[in-house]
Order: C-alpha cells, then structure tokens, then sequence
C-alpha cells in the first residue's frame, strides 16, 4: 500500500532525526571524543523504511549501520537514547527490551549472525505464530559461507524471512566489483528458490514498498525474499580507516541523499512547507545535541576497568 | 538396574527428554527416517514426528546456527554433528555466537543448546570402524575445552552417557556432548531401570577404581584401557586410582587434587593428541593445586602428534594398554 501523507512525514521525520543524530555520532568520532564508530551515514533510508514495513512482534537482526534507524523508525528508541548509547549512558539499539519491538543481536564477525535468525524463523513456527523475521547484511558478509547455508536453509524451509543485503559498494577495501563476478547480489536469490529483488537503497519510498511486500509474502506462507539495496557509505568503513575511493564517489553519495530527495518532493508536492521541514529538522538537532551534552557531563571514562572476581567472570560468562 | 549398549543410553536420553519437554527439539544430518548415520536418533522420529526431529541439509554453519536461534527463543535443541570432526563447519557458530551471547547480552538471552560430537576410533578392534582415516576419527574436545562460555562433557559409560545428556538437555548454556562411537556398540554397562531419571551432575569427577599407588586420570575410551590397565598391575600389588572427570569443563578439581594427594603420581591419558590437549590443562591444575603432593612428574598419554590413520594403523597412534602401563610403571620408578 502506498504511503499516505501522515506516513510519509513521519518517514521523513525518522529520516531527518536519524541522519542529524548519525552525523553527530560520526563527528564526535571524528573529533576523538568517542573512540570507535562504523558511521550509518548513507544507510538512513534502508534502516527507517524496513522499519516502517515491520510489525512489532517481527524480529528483526540490524546491521551496523543502519540499526539505529531501522529501531527508531520502528518506535521506542529514541534519539536521545541513540546519542547516550554512544556514551555508555543507554541500551544500544541492539538491546532486546520488555515492550520494545523485537530485535536479535548480531556478532562481530559479518556473515555469521545470518543463521540464527534462520533460528529465530524456525521457533516462531514451531509455536504457531505468524511473525516474520528480517535480517540485514552487507555486502561483504554476502560472500560468507555461512549466509549461502542460511539462505539455502530458509529456502528449503519456505520459512517466513526476508534477507536484506545492504550492498554501500565497498568491503572495509575491497570493492564489490572486485568481491564477485556477479553484477547483483540479488540475482543469487533464484538458486535458493526465493524472489530476488534489486532497489535503489537511497529511495526511502522505494525501500518501503519492496520491503512491505516481501514481508506480506513471508506472512502469505510465501517463504523468503532477497532484497538487495544498493548504495553508498558516506563515510569510511570505520572512523580512523582511510577512505580509499575517489572525492567523485563519494560526491556520488551526498548527490544521491535519500533525505534530501525526500524532503524536496514533500514540500515540491505541498505535503510540508519549507518552514514545516525546517521545525522537524529543529526540533530533533535539539534533541540531539540535549543528549551530547548530557552524555559529556555524566561522565565517562573508557580507561578506567572495572572490578571483577573469578565469581563474576563465571556469573557474566555463564547461564549457570 | 539392568545393562545396556552404550548407544542405547544416548537414545533413550533422547526418548525421556524428548518426552518429558516439549521444548526439546532434535536436528542435524539424516536424524528422522534414517535413524541417525550410527543409529543414535533411533525412534525419535516415529514418535516425536517432523516439526521435533529436523532432517537438514549438509550446513553445518546453517543448522548449528539455526539451533542457536531457535535456543536464544527457549527452545532446547540437541544438535547432532554426523561425525564430530564435521563441527569445524560450523566452529564459528559455536564458537563466535553461542559461546558469547550470555556475555554479550548481559544475562538476557542464553543459548540451551547441546551439541553432540561422536568422536574418536574404536579402540577395542571389535565391532565398526577402527580408524576412520583423519577426517572420521578426531578427538577435538581440547577446541572447546579453550572456549569460555561452552562446558564440555565426556562421557565414557553408558550410565554416564545417560545421565550426562539429560543433564546437558536442562543445562541452560551451551553444552559440548563428546561421546565416544567407538563405544555406540562395543561397550554395555549397568544402568538405572527404565522409567527412572538417572542425571549425573555436570562438573563432578567419578573415581572408578580406588587406589593408593598411582592415579590415571582418563577421558572416554581411555577409561576401560586404564582399568585393565589397574587391573594387570594390582596383580603385582600395584595399586592404581583411575580418575573419570566426565566433564571437562567445568572442571571438578577437588575430586582431582584429592586423589593426587593420596598418591603423588600421575597418568593422564586421552585419545586426542597430545599438544596443547586436555592433559596439559590437568597437568597444570595438579602443577597448581597440588604441587607439594607430587613425587613424580605428570604423564602424558596421548595420540601421536599427526592426523588420526586409517584402519588398523591408527592403533600406532593412538593411546593404549601398553602406553598407559609403561607410563604408570615411569611414575612409579618401576
């Protein structure tokens, strides 16, 4: 279903919140006052229009870089708590919480968080319910082992999943023309039996409408789908990593701004005015920075370990 | 009591949890119609039906990682690898994202999950398989061993085997589940009638022999060679402790450092290979704990430092009676 104007509002409101939140995360970065950051910048529109297409009670794994917006988007965490997570002061996005949307973790090596979110599908079924599970990656995780077994495996299960690849072009270094012979990650989806689809991952509107479908297919019983978004990073793969591409690719991205294009056709269509875009854009800078200075004058010092016994270690390591 | 094969008791292990909770769910390679490659699964299928008892495809990265979903959301899955020397597919999944997700999460989610490892040759010459070539045949208990956030357990008879798997099913952290194939057919022993919930605590040692002279301390296979091996010598009035930890981690180290402080020498053997092996870890908890009490250096009775041989050859890598003897007779100064 086509979003209608409400929506689209509140879309660019997440779009516009997420993105001047992403940017001061990244400076702070930048600056040194936070010491390390995979910077989202680029990833706003797949994150928030993913999250939009989403029920509550369906899981959904994030990725690094647009995790932050896909759980905003989704309702319940907020700018502010994004900025403070930074901080040590807040639960990060990934944090599963009592009447929080649903989320799964994901683990630091790319490629193998996808399987269990295979799992989280197959104990959803076994007790009957009708969720969908969504899991993002990227696209050098795309080329991991374990997500070909993970996909075959939904494949062959017809489970109700849809894989989200988000391809911003570039492996840390390695470029995704140099990663596969494959001009599309998207086209591999036919040798696991699913719909593979390609989309612009800067079009937060286009985003929206493949991700809602494929979500409806997995609750039709339908099985999975494949998305492949395709973008660029702003940024490079980690703050302190040099960017190895050109000033014109990059230039590339800022040109193609998922935000920036859908604030322009909100307001070309006299959904919002000028000075309607401008207060949203005010009043989430506001929030933002109210969280940066609180996070500042709490205090916080990573050079400091805390205590801990051999008791603890057991307790923090072990169930029982 | 009555007696029973050793792949017997990891079956009916299954059977009873399978049927006592409905949150038990069994996957893994050929598990349902098939029974199982050995047999093992036998019957679960028929009667616990698809939705519990998962044939995959061949992914053991796939279906390991599945389990580990399925158990962050309350379900109990045992996992089985066909052959343990498999589970190097799917290492990272445990090793990566079950082993961490209690720490990673702050206590939220945990991952009840057993995976189960047939391993290691059957040492006995009798029965299936004596070495299965080095892709069949490994004892890789020692990978997991250094794994914080996964116990490991061994289980060397079919009492054990028993009651170790069902402990290991209600165990709310990843447990690692070694069990010996050589044994599946080759070893019957005592166990609880039918009917009776038989658990054997994780982390506690079994002393199989008392002794005064010597201890060997044994995993799996090893266990049956070291009690012959006690046997033999108590004709010459030789008397030798055999020490079963039966977990590996946690490790019981008082029923350990006990049995040394009795009798100040030390054998400790395992099928798995020597370098950087079980036996080390135990050597060292001894060196640590129980250093005055020690009149001889620690022995070690492990594999050879190579690939596991196919057939009969791999009994000239392996551990076995004759090792183990001329080991105790080095302690002991004999």
């Amino acid at each position: 279903m086509p979003l209608d104007h409400e929506q689209l509002v509140a879309m660019y409101r997440a779009l516009s919140g997420t993105r001047i939140a992403e940017q001061t995360i990244t400076d702070l970065n930048k600056s040194g006052v936070l010491r390390g950051h995979h910077s989202g910048l680029g990833h706003e529109a797949v994150g928030v229009a993913v999250g939009m297409a989403v029920r509550p009670d369906d899981c959904v794994q994030m990725s690094h870089r647009s995790g932050m917006m896909l759980s905003h988007a989704r309702g319940g965490y907020s700018l502010r708590e994004a900025v403070l997570s930074q901080f040590g002061r807040a639960p990060s996005h990934y944090a599963s919480l009592p009447g929080r949307p649903r989320t799964l973790t994901i683990v630091g090596l790319v490629g193998t968080w996808v399987p269990m979110s295979v799992g989280i599908s197959m104990a959803d079924r076994l007790r009957g319910k009708d969720t969908v599970t969504v899991t993002f990656f990227g696209d050098g995780a795309a080329n991991e082992g374990a997500v070909h077994e993970a996909m075959n495996l939904a494949g062959a299960r017809r489970l109700p999943m849809v894989f989200l690849i988000e391809n911003n072009g570039m492996a840390v270094s390695m470029p995704t023309s140099e990663a596969t012979a494959a001009s599309d990650f998207a086209a591999r989806a036919a040798g696991y039996g699913m719909p593979g689809v390609l989309v612009d991952g800067h079009d937060p509107v286009a985003l929206h409408e493949v991700a809602e479908e494929a979500v409806a297919r997995a609750r039709r019983g339908q099985g999975p789908t494949l998305i492949e978004a395709k973008l660029i990073r702003w940024e490079s793969h980690a703050n302190g990593i040099a960017d190895l591409r050109t000033p014109e690719e990059i230039e590339e991205a800022h040109r193609r701004d998922g935000v920036r294009q859908l604030r322009d056709a909100l307001i070309g269509q006299g959904i919002l005015s000028e000075a309607d875009a401008d207060a949203i854009d005010d009043a989430a800078r506001a929030e933002v920075d109210a969280a940066v200075e609180e996070g500042r004058t709490a205090g916080f010092d990573m050079t400091v370990p805390p205590p801990m016994d051999a008791a603890d270690a057991w307790r923090l390591t072990y169930a029982n | 009591m009555g007696s029973t094969l050793y792949i017997n008791a990891i079956n009916r292990a299954l059977h009873e949890e399978m049927a006592r909770d409905n949150e038990v769910v069994a996957i893994g390679l050929d598990i349902g119609r098939q029974g199982g490659l050995f047999g093992v699964t036998r019957g679960l299928f028929e009667r616990f039906g698809p939705s519990r008892v998962m044939d995959t495809p061949i992914s053991e990265a796939g279906y390991m990682g599945a389990a580990i979903g399925m158990a962050m959301e309350g379900v109990r899955p045992v996992v089985e690898i066909q052959f343990a020397d498999f589970v190097t597919v799917a290492f990272d999944q445990i090793v990566t994202v079950a082993a961490k997700m209690h720490y990673m999460t702050g206590g939220g989610k945990n991952v009840p999950i057993v995976v189960r490892l047939p391993y290691g040759v059957n040492v006995s010459g009798e029965g299936y398989m004596t070495g299965a070539g080095p892709h069949h045949s490994q004892s890789p208990e020692a990978w997991f061993c250094h794994c914080p956030g996964l116990k490991v357990v061994m289980p060397s008879s079919p009492a054990d085997a028993l009651g170790l798997l069902k402990a290991a099913i209600r165990d709310n952290d990843p447990v690692i589940y070694f069990e010996q194939k050589g044994l599946y057919y080759t070893l019957s022993g005592e166990v609880p009638e039918d009917g009776e919930d038989h658990i054997v605590p994780i982390g506690k040692a079994a002393v199989r022999r008392e002794g005064t002279d010597a201890t060997i301390v044994a995993t799996g296979a090893m266990v049956g060679l070291s009690l012959a091996v006690a046997e033999k010598l108590a004709g010459e009035g030789v008397s030798v402790e055999v020490v079963d930890p039966r977990t590996l981690v946690p490790l019981d180290r008082e029923t350990l450092v006990a049995s040394v402080r009795k009798t100040g020498r030390v054998v400790v053997t395992h099928e798995a290979s020597q370098t950087g092996g079980f036996g080390a870890e135990v050597a060292a908890v001894l060196a640590d704990d129980a250093y005055a009490s020690l009149r001889a250096p620690v022995k070690r009775v492990a594999a050879r430092d190579m690939p596991v041989p196919a057939g009969l050859a791999a009994r000239a890598a392996l551990p076995g009676e004759a090792r183990i003897e001329k080991a105790v007779r080095a302690v002991l100064g004999k």
